[in-house]
């Protein structure tokens, strides 16, 4: 620990070394339309490589020398301002730049060499998505979605439609971090897996790291995705919504003091319940209070207190609910309060507090015979989490700070009532954990091409009381291990501790202006392990702590990258290869028992994953014509003790091809069209080649023993959509609108969810393979979107 | 009541899903092992008890299991030392022993040993003798099919306790209309104490082992039918097999939360070199009652006079 502290130290030194023949400009990159911060904005000196970029504050800081300087404010999408300035002491500047349609006719192009972050960030397996690309996609009902506009991205799959999160490089779905707005969200889906809660009315920015994430973040070894929510217009009232086939959504934004203080408030529902209410109430009387919806809300304020100081408070609410005579319900909630401070010119800081609760509840009630059952878990998160920018000088920015979190496990708290009245409790006890971390990492040029991001993290896990911790015996693998002895720990009293050091690495050299190659390594620890053992995770998966018997997961990637834009940055293309290798991947023997058992423990195995694959990325950024083709080959194996003979298996989620094609095209002010074709292998699955007898029962088995050595037909999908703009009413000028038309599966494609074998109905004795399609038919949807 | 669930979960899996669908599709699979398989539940009911020898077919084979002939298959009470032997009926693997009087087959606490010897190979596998409970009384429940009022038959309530502490008990009770077993795998009705575990030591039975897990809408009793249940012990292991043929038969209709796939285990241990067999070996302690469907004993009628704390 104190070595940690002195390092720090070391690098820190530095910032009183200040050469004074600089000076620093610095302020915030905005929006001039509605006053959003624009993050990854470009500033830079022109005709040098003294550059920087808006951090997701839309800060910037640059060391610059004395006297006259060209600096350029660049951001893709918005046309770029030339300042001239003067310095001769440290001088701040906030810039608002105007989008490139609200400055210019059409057909006119501005010039905006800076828009080759492809090749120049040092950042690599990153993949940034703006709104309004994720918009073009054409989306399943017409809902614009940002959970599966990432699942076009190379190194990204997913098990299959309606399946709730994604998975990055091999990694399984527990293993990303999704934020929004620096608080985390468990479970990113409605309606099982088939929407993701994100409103993308009040989204701004989205970002996903498949590799090389920077020191700053940890806690989930495969990836994080980074969700940035509007802040809301500061210089006028605005209003956008949508009526969808199955949601409706409407968003309010504004200035509470002009250029000062803001809001946005955004609302969804879905409205399938309002629909079918007629017919249930006539066809099943006993469904007329079915409840059947879900929903989210979105809000966020900032207020800028001075240039000095801004505060910002956001917060989600989301559920689903299920219900008549038993209710299924489930959500998130979340709330982020932050301060951003700037000292001096140099130092910037954001504070974060945030609270996160992810809940779901399982009634159930017999009218008749007053029996009923009640079910509720919860994970509830807070943490504070002060984070340090210094832009010490031109080749130098650094990154410090720590985080703490406090959770509680709340796996099950489950009552059932007898036709007696008399309750049963089989609540589990809550278990709770206590995760630290520091870090600093420095990203720094050397010279003119070669730039590296280096840093290490360190985190600490207290898995603690109050609570009752087990020891079990050793078994043979896949059995269920035999309880040992129990030990009961006080409030705070630490049952086991893990601490991790998290170096992480990244290195660019430019080849030329237009092409450069990147490499990184980082290693990530994450103490939180998602309990699933079912095809596609359900939102009653239990999320438990590492503890006295289970490990942390840990995850080592090392990637490698090639990135050249073509066309002055019209095109960019990159290839990346990259291997990664998972400890303490969580399995569950056979026949476990994961539901609301407080021997949970003794259910489950580890064992090593392993992913390896190529990745290739080519978009066409600008022109009528755009959009991506991604193409990756991979493949995710695991080896566990006790299963599939201790060999090496494929995940579940191995697709060694996978390959999307998102185009879309503006034929004229009225129509634009989208479109989207997926294709990848099919999953991995266990297929049993005997079948026998048991007390009448026709069972089947596979005396290979081996798991996942078939493979499902391969997927594939196209779909389309339409977007119509009616002429602009000239008597309500704010008023926009547009129609979407789209047809998800287009050709009506029924692919293969699982592959599953059961006895004949009609003669039990034969077993029959069936394919279970989760769609089955083509989806068309037409939305209606507005904006006053 | 059991009939809005399951309609109102098709609801909503039918809106969830938009319009997800089965086919029954041609697989290729390469051919497995042919492996022996003793199916071995013996009990203390009165009568001729069963062991059945088959082998594994291929899995898409049409007809049932090949029977295992010729086997020597025996039973040994292994606290007494007494040994009962299972001899074939005619060829049809059907190993069969039926007790005198005088021989008390299964004694509550005993550990059994069955050892088989087939084509030169041998097995044993060794199963605890639990205790057992009995219904003791049922009420009989209106089933009315959605929107209509025509009663068209009724389900039944077990009344009937837990014994008391100090170890689990587990239980599986079978359900029988007119002599007929009910065997939808949904019945396999299978119970840790009353249906809760450890916190419903000692208690009545509860849901699903007193109402759900009886039978289905389809197979509900109609009036002057004769209800029979009975009451099977098993021991941990037993009761965990059955949870695993119960998952892995009922596996297909879970969908898109269906779990993956495993083999049964099976407590059929090879001797030496003997390859790997299958199936299952548990002795059991039962109970049977028959019960004459009257729909006067509803549920309500029976409940305030059945005391059960």
């Amino acid at each position: 620990m104190r070595k940690i502290i002195y390092l720090l130290f070391l690098f820190a030194l530095p910032v009183w070394l200040v050469a004074q023949d600089k000076v620093t400009l610095s302020g915030y990159v905005k929006d001039g339309g509605n006053g959003e911060s624009l993050i990854g904005a470009n500033v830079y000196k022109q005709g040098t490589t003294i550059a920087t970029s808006s951090n997701a504050y839309g800060f910037y800081s640059i060391s610059l020398p004395k006297g006259k300087n060209t600096i350029v404010f660049s951001y893709i999408g918005y046309s770029q301002v030339i300042k001239e300035l003067d310095l001769s002491e440290n001088t701040s500047l906030d810039m608002e730049l105007l989008e490139d349609d609200k400055t210019t006719l059409d057909e006119v192009t501005i010039s905006s060499e800076k828009e080759d972050v492809n090749v120049k960030s040092m950042e690599m397996s990153v993949q940034k998505l703006d709104i309004k690309q994720i918009a073009k996609i054409p989306a399943l009902l017409g809902e614009v979605d940002i959970v599966k506009s990432i699942q076009l991205l190379p190194g990204v799959t997913t098990v299959g439609e309606g399946s709730g999160g994604f998975n990055v490089r091999g990694g399984n779905i527990d293993g990303n971090l999704i934020l929004l707005d620096e608080a985390p969200v468990f479970n990113s889906s409605h309606l099982f897996g088939f929407f993701s809660v994100f409103n993308p009315d009040a989204v701004k920015d989205v970002k996903l790291y498949k590799g090389g994430i920077p020191a700053q973040y940890g806690g989930r070894i495969s990836s994080l995705l980074d969700i940035r929510m509007k802040e809301g217009n500061n210089k006028k009232f605005e209003f956008n919504g949508g009526i969808g086939t199955i949601f409706s959504r409407f968003s309010i934004e504004g200035p509470i003091v002009k250029d000062k203080a803001s809001f946005i408030v955004a609302g969804r529902r879905s409205y399938i319940d309002v629909l079918t209410k007629p017919i249930l109430k006539k066809k099943v009387p006993e469904l007329k209070d079915a409840k059947f919806f879900f929903y989210d809300l979105t809000g966020k304020v900032n207020w800028r207190i001075n240039r000095k100081n801004q505060v910002f408070l956001s917060g989600y609410f989301g559920q689903d609910v299920f219900g008549a005579s038993f209710r299924f319900d489930w959500g998130n909630a979340t709330g982020t309060a932050r301060w951003n401070h700037i000292f001096g010119e140099k130092l910037f800081l954001n504070s974060t507090f945030y609270y996160s609760n992810y809940n779901y509840f399982i009634g159930f009630k017999n009218e008749s015979d007053k029996t009923a059952f009640d079910w509720a878990s919860n994970i509830i998160n807070y943490s504070f989490k002060p984070e340090f920018t210094y832009y010490l000088n031109q080749n130098n920015t650094m990154h410090f700070g720590g985080q703490v979190i406090y959770y509680q496990f709340k796996p099950g708290k489950a009552v059932v009532t007898n036709a007696s009245g008399e309750k049963n409790d089989f609540s589990l006890e809550t278990k709770y954990g206590l995760e630290s971390a520091i870090y600093f990492d420095n990203e720094q040029k050397f010279g003119q091409r070669f730039s590296m991001q280096y840093g290490l993290r360190y985190s600490l896990f207290n898995y603690m009381g109050e609570g009752t911790a087990y020891t079990y015996y050793d078994t043979i693998p896949n059995y269920r291990k035999r309880l040992k002895s129990e030990k009961k720990y006080g409030a705070w009293e630490t049952i086991k501790q893990y601490g991790n050091f998290e170096p992480r690495l990244s290195a660019k050299y430019e080849l030329t202006d237009a092409s450069s190659v990147k490499a990184s390594y980082n290693r990530t620890a994450q103490y939180l392990h998602l309990v699933s053992n079912t095809a596609a995770a359900t939102p009653l998966d239990v999320w438990i702590p590492a503890t006295n018997n289970l490990l942390p997961q840990i995850a080592d990637q090392v990637a490698l990258g090639y990135f050249q834009n073509f066309k002055e940055n019209m095109y960019e293309a990159s290839v990346e290869v990259y291997y990664k290798n998972m400890q303490n991947q969580l399995d569950y023997i056979d026949n476990s028992n994961l539901l609301l058992n407080k021997y949970i423990e003794a259910d489950l195995l580890q064992g090593q994953g392993r992913a390896y694959g190529f990745e290739l990325f080519i978009k066409k950024n600008k022109g009528k014509f755009t959009g991506w083709i991604s193409y990756t080959l991979a493949r995710t194996e695991r080896k566990v003790p006790g299963l599939s003979k201790g060999e090496w298996y494929f995940s579940r989620y191995d697709r060694p091809h996978n390959m999307n094609i998102t185009a879309s095209y503006e034929l004229n002010k009225r129509w634009s069209f989208g479109t989207n074709f997926v294709l990848m292998s099919g999953t991995p699955a266990t297929f049993p080649n005997v079948k026998y007898e048991v007390q009448g029962y026709t069972v089947t088995d596979n005396t290979t023993e081996k798991r996942n050595s078939f493979r499902n037909t391969p997927y594939h999908r196209l779909d389309i959509s339409a977007t119509w703009t009616p002429k602009k009413n000239e008597s309500r000028k704010r008023y926009k609108s547009n129609w979407v038309f789209s047809v998800y599966n287009v050709y009506n494609r029924k692919n293969a969810f699982t592959i599953f074998f059961r006895p004949n109905e009609d003669n039990p004795t034969q077993t029959e393979a069936v394919r279970y399609s989760v769609l089955g038919t083509f989806v068309p949807a037409v939305t209606y979107n507005f904006s006053f | 009541m059991m009939k809005t669930i399951k309609y109102f979960g098709l609801l909503v899996i039918t809106l969830i899903t938009l319009s997800s669908c089965e086919k029954v599709i041609q697989v290729d699979v390469p051919e497995g092992e042919t492996l022996l398989v003793i199916d071995a539940w013996v009990n203390d009911l009165p009568g001729t008890q069963t062991v059945r020898l088959t082998t594994t077919a291929p899995v898409f084979d049409g007809n049932r299991t090949p029977a295992a002939n010729g086997a020597i298959v025996q039973l040994k009470d292994l606290n007494n030392g007494k040994t009962y032997s299972f001899i074939e009926s005619s060829n049809t693997g059907n190993y069969e022993f039926t007790p005198s009087v005088t021989d008390s087959l299964a004694v509550e606490g005993h550990i059994y040993q069955l050892n088989v010897f087939w084509k030169g190979n041998s097995y044993y596998a060794t199963s605890l003798l639990n205790r057992t409970t009995s219904v003791d009384t049922v009420g009989f429940d209106e089933y009315k099919e959605f929107g209509t009022n025509e009663v068209k038959g009724y389900f039944v309530w077990l009344f009937g306790r837990d014994q008391a502490g100090p170890v689990r008990d587990y239980y599986w009770v079978k359900s029988y209309k007119n002599g007929t077993l009910f065997n939808k795998p949904s019945v396999i009705n299978i119970s840790e104490d009353a249906g809760g575990g450890e916190s419903t030591d000692g208690l009545c039975f509860i849901p699903p082992t007193a109402y759900f897990s009886v039978m289905t809408t389809e197979d509900v009793l109609k009036e002057n039918d004769v209800y029979t249940v009975e009451v099977h012990s098993l021991n941990k292991d037993s009761y965990e097999y059955l949870v695993q043929l119960r998952t892995q038969i009922t596996n297909s209709q879970a969908g898109l939360f269906a779990t993956t796939p495993e083999n049964l285990r099976t407590n059929i241990k090879p001797v030496s070199t003997a390859p790997r067999a299958l199936g299952w070996f548990n002795m059991a302690k039962t109970s049977r009652k028959s019960f004459i469907c009257k729909p006067a004993i509803t549920i309500e009628s029976v409940f305030p006079f059945y005391y059960c704390p």
